[in-house]
C-alpha cells in the first residue's frame, strides 16, 4: 500500500526521485508481513494445538516413565538452548527470551504435579511450591526480562507462603507467640523483594524485571495492609487472649518498615523514597487497623490514611496512573461506608435518594480530584 | 563470574527435578503390599480432579480409635492379605507400622483417608463401579518399615454372602455372626 502511494506522490510532483527511492528503501526494510505472520501463526496454533490434543487424548496410555523422561527432557533442551543462546536471543527480542524462561518455569512447576500422577505422592502442597521455588527462582532472577518472569517469582512466594501458613496455621487455643511470628514473618517475606530489586534496577542490564518486581512486592504489601483493614472493618481480629494475633501483626509491620527503609536506602531519589514512604506506611496501617477492630469508622479512617497516603506519594513521585487509582478505591470504601452506616436508612425511600444522591456526589468529586491533581502522564515509577 | 551463575542456575533445575524423580522412583518401588478395605465414598466428593478418594476401613479399627494421637496403625497378616490391624500403644513393637505424617495432603487425617490418582477415562469407569453396591473396592497399598504408605491401584471384587446379609439388614439389627462386628457398611451410599 505504501509504494502505491509514494509512486502516486512522486506523479503527483510532491517528491523528487531521489526521496521517492528512499522511501520505497525505508519501508521495504520496515515491512510487517502482518498477513504472513498470521499465517504462520495459526500454522503453529494449530500444530501444537494437535500436538497437545494427541498427547493428552493417549496421556493414560503413554508409560509414566516414557512420559517423565519427554517432559524432563523438554526442560533440559530449552534449559540448554536459554544457557547457549540467551545473549543472541536477547538482542533478537528480549520478549523471546522472557516467554523460552516463563515456559520453562511452567514446565517445572507442573513436573511436580507429573512426578504425583505416576508416583501417586500426596504431600502438602506447599513443599512441591517451596521446591520449585528453591530450583528455579535462581534462573527466573537471572535470566528474567519483563513482568512475566517477575510475577512468577512474587506469585511463587507469595502462593508458597500463603500455602504454608494455611497447613500450619494453628487452632484458636493452640495459639503461641512465637508460631504466629514465624507464620507472619513467613507471609511478609515477599515484601522483601521490593529492596533487592530496587537495589538490583539500577546496576542490571534487564531493568523492566528488576521495576516490574519491585512493583509487585509494593503492591502485596499495599495489598496486606488494605486486607488489614477490611479484616478489621468486620471485626476480623476477634479475640486475642494470648496477643499472639497483635505479634503477628507487630511482625509483618516491622517487616514492611524493613523492606521500606531498604528501598528508600538504595534508591536515591524521589521514585524510591515514595516507594519506601508506601512500604512503611502499609506497615504501620497493620496494627493501627488491629487497634481499631470493629470500629466501623475508624477501620475505614485507617483505610483513607493509607491510600491517601498513596495518593500523595503518586503526586510527589509523579505516578499518574498511581494517584487515580488511589482516588477511585478511596471514592469505592466512602460509598461502601456509606452503605455500611446508612444501614437503616437504606430501608425507606428517603434514604435511598439521600445514598444515591451521595454515590454520585462520590463518584463525581473522585473523577475532579483524579482529573485536576493528577500528575501530567510520561512519568514513570 | 555471571557465565557460572548463569549455569548454575541452569543446572539446578535440572539436576534438582532429577534428583526428586529418583527419590519418588525409589519410595514407591519399595515398601511390602497390603490389600486394605475401603469404604466410605462419598458420590459429591470421589472425584476431585482425577482423584478417586476414599477411607480405608481397617478392619478392627473404630473410627473414633483415630482420636488418640498421634495414630500408628500396625498390620498382621500374610502380604498382601490383611488379617488384623490394632492401635500401636506407644512405641509398641511392631513389623509393619502405618504411620500419619504431617507431610501427608491429609496431614494427620491420613489413616483415615486417603486418595489415588487415576487418569480421566478411568475415572469415568470407576465412577459407574463405586456406585455399585454389590462390590466391595480393595485398595492396594504400599507400607514401608518407616510408617509411611503409599496407595498404589484400586480394584473390586463382589461382596460376600455375609457382607450382603449385613448391608441388607434393618438398621439397628445385630450384625449377622462371623462377619466383622466392628466393620463399617460396606459400601457406604450416601446417592439422595
Amino acid at each position: 500500500m505504501s509504494a502505491r502511494k509514494i509512486a502516486e506522490w512522486h506523479e503527483a510532483g510532491l517528491i523528487d526521485a531521489a526521496t521517492r527511492d528512499r522511501l520505497t528503501a525505508y519501508e521495504a526494510e520496515h515491512a510487517r508481513p502482518l498477513l504472513l505472520w498470521a499465517v504462520w501463526g495459526i500454522g503453529a496454533l494449530a500444530i501444537g494445538l494437535g500436538f497437545v490434543s494427541v498427547v493428552a487424548a493417549n496421556w493414560e496410555d503413554i508409560p509414566g516413565l516414557v512420559r517423565l523422561t519427554v517432559h524432563l527432557a523438554l526442560i533440559g533442551g530449552l534449559l540448554g538452548l536459554l544457557f547457549a543462546r540467551e545473549d543472541r536471543l536477547a538482542a533478537h527480542s528480549p520478549w523471546a527470551v522472557e516467554a523460552l524462561v516463563f515456559v520453562i518455569a511452567a514446565l517445572g512447576l507442573t513436573f511436580f504435579g507429573h512426578l504425583g500422577q505416576v508416583y501417586q505422592t500426596a504431600s502438602p502442597l506447599w513443599q512441591p511450591l517451596a521446591m520449585w521455588l528453591a530450583l528455579f527462582a535462581p534462573l527466573l532472577l537471572l535470566t528474567g526480562r519483563g513482568w512475566p518472569t517477575a510475577l512468577a517469582v512474587l506469585g511463587g512466594m507469595v502462593w508458597t507462603a500463603w500455602e504454608y501458613a494455611g497447613d500450619n496455621a494453628p487452632s484458636g487455643s493452640e495459639a503461641t507467640i512465637a508460631w504466629n511470628m514465624w507464620l507472619a514473618f513467613v507471609i511478609a517475606l515477599p515484601v522483601i523483594a521490593a529492596p533487592l530489586a530496587a537495589a538490583m534496577r539500577g546496576r542490571s542490564t534487564r531493568e523492566d524485571f528488576w521495576v516490574s518486581l519491585e512493583q509487585l512486592a509494593l503492591t502485596y504489601a499495599v495489598a496486606g495492609a488494605s486486607l488489614a483493614c477490611a479484616m478489621a472493618s468486620i471485626g476480623g481480629f476477634e479475640a486475642d487472649p494470648g496477643s499472639s494475633k497483635l505479634a503477628a501483626v507487630l511482625t509483618c509491620a516491622a517487616m514492611a518498615f524493613a523492606a521500606g527503609a531498604g528501598v528508600a536506602a538504595v534508591r536515591a531519589g524521589v521514585s524510591g523514597r515514595m516507594v519506601g514512604a508506601i512500604l512503611a506506611g502499609a506497615g504501620a496501617a497493620m496494627p493501627l487497623a488491629y487497634a481499631v477492630d470493629d470500629v466501623n469508622v475508624a477501620a475505614a479512617l485507617v483505610f483513607f490514611a493509607l491510600w491517601a497516603g498513596i495518593a500523595a506519594a503518586a503526586l510527589a513521585a509523579h505516578w499518574r496512573g498511581v494517584f487515580q487509582l488511589a482516588v477511585g478505591v478511596i471514592a469505592l470504601r466512602l460509598i461502601i461506608l456509606s452503605f455500611e452506616l446508612a444501614a437503616d436508612l437504606l430501608m425507606s425511600g428517603f434514604g435511598l435518594i439521600l445514598s444515591g444522591l451521595m454515590i454520585l456526589g462520590i463518584g463525581w468529586a473522585a473523577l475532579r480530584v483524579s482529573r485536576r491533581f493528577a500528575p501530567a502522564k510520561g512519568g514513570a515509577e | 563470574m555471571m557465565r557460572y551463575a548463569r549455569l548454575v542456575a541452569a543446572v539446578l533445575p535440572l539436576l534438582g527435578l532429577g534428583v526428586l524423580w529418583v527419590e519418588s522412583d525409589r519410595t514407591y518401588n519399595s515398601g511390602t503390599d497390603w490389600e486394605v478395605p475401603v469404604a466410605g465414598y462419598d458420590p459429591r466428593d470421589y472425584l476431585r480432579g482425577h482423584y478417586v478418594e476414599f477411607s480405608y476401613d481397617w478392619p478392627g479399627i473404630k473410627p473414633e480409635d483415630f482420636r488418640m494421637e498421634p495414630p500408628v496403625l500396625c498390620l498382621a497378616g500374610q502380604p498382601p492379605r490383611l488379617d488384623e490391624v490394632f492401635m500401636a500403644g506407644g512405641p509398641a513393637a511392631c513389623t509393619h507400622p502405618l504411620r500419619a505424617t504431617p507431610n501427608n495432603v491429609y496431614g494427620f487425617s491420613g489413616l483415615e483417608r486417603g486418595r489415588l490418582y487415576i487418569g480421566q477415562k478411568r475415572g469415568e469407569a470407576l465412577q459407574q463401579q463405586l456406585r455399585n453396591r454389590d462390590q466391595r473396592g480393595i485398595v492396594t497399598i504400599r507400607q514401608r518399615e518407616d510408617g509411611s504408605f503409599t496407595p498404589i491401584s484400586i480394584r473390586f471384587r463382589p461382596l460376600t454372602p455375609a457382607e450382603i446379609a449385613e448391608r441388607d439388614a434393618p438398621a439397628g439389627a445385630a450384625p449377622l455372626s462371623p462377619f466383622d462386628p466392628f466393620a463399617p457398611p460396606a459400601v457406604m451410599d450416601k446417592q439422595p
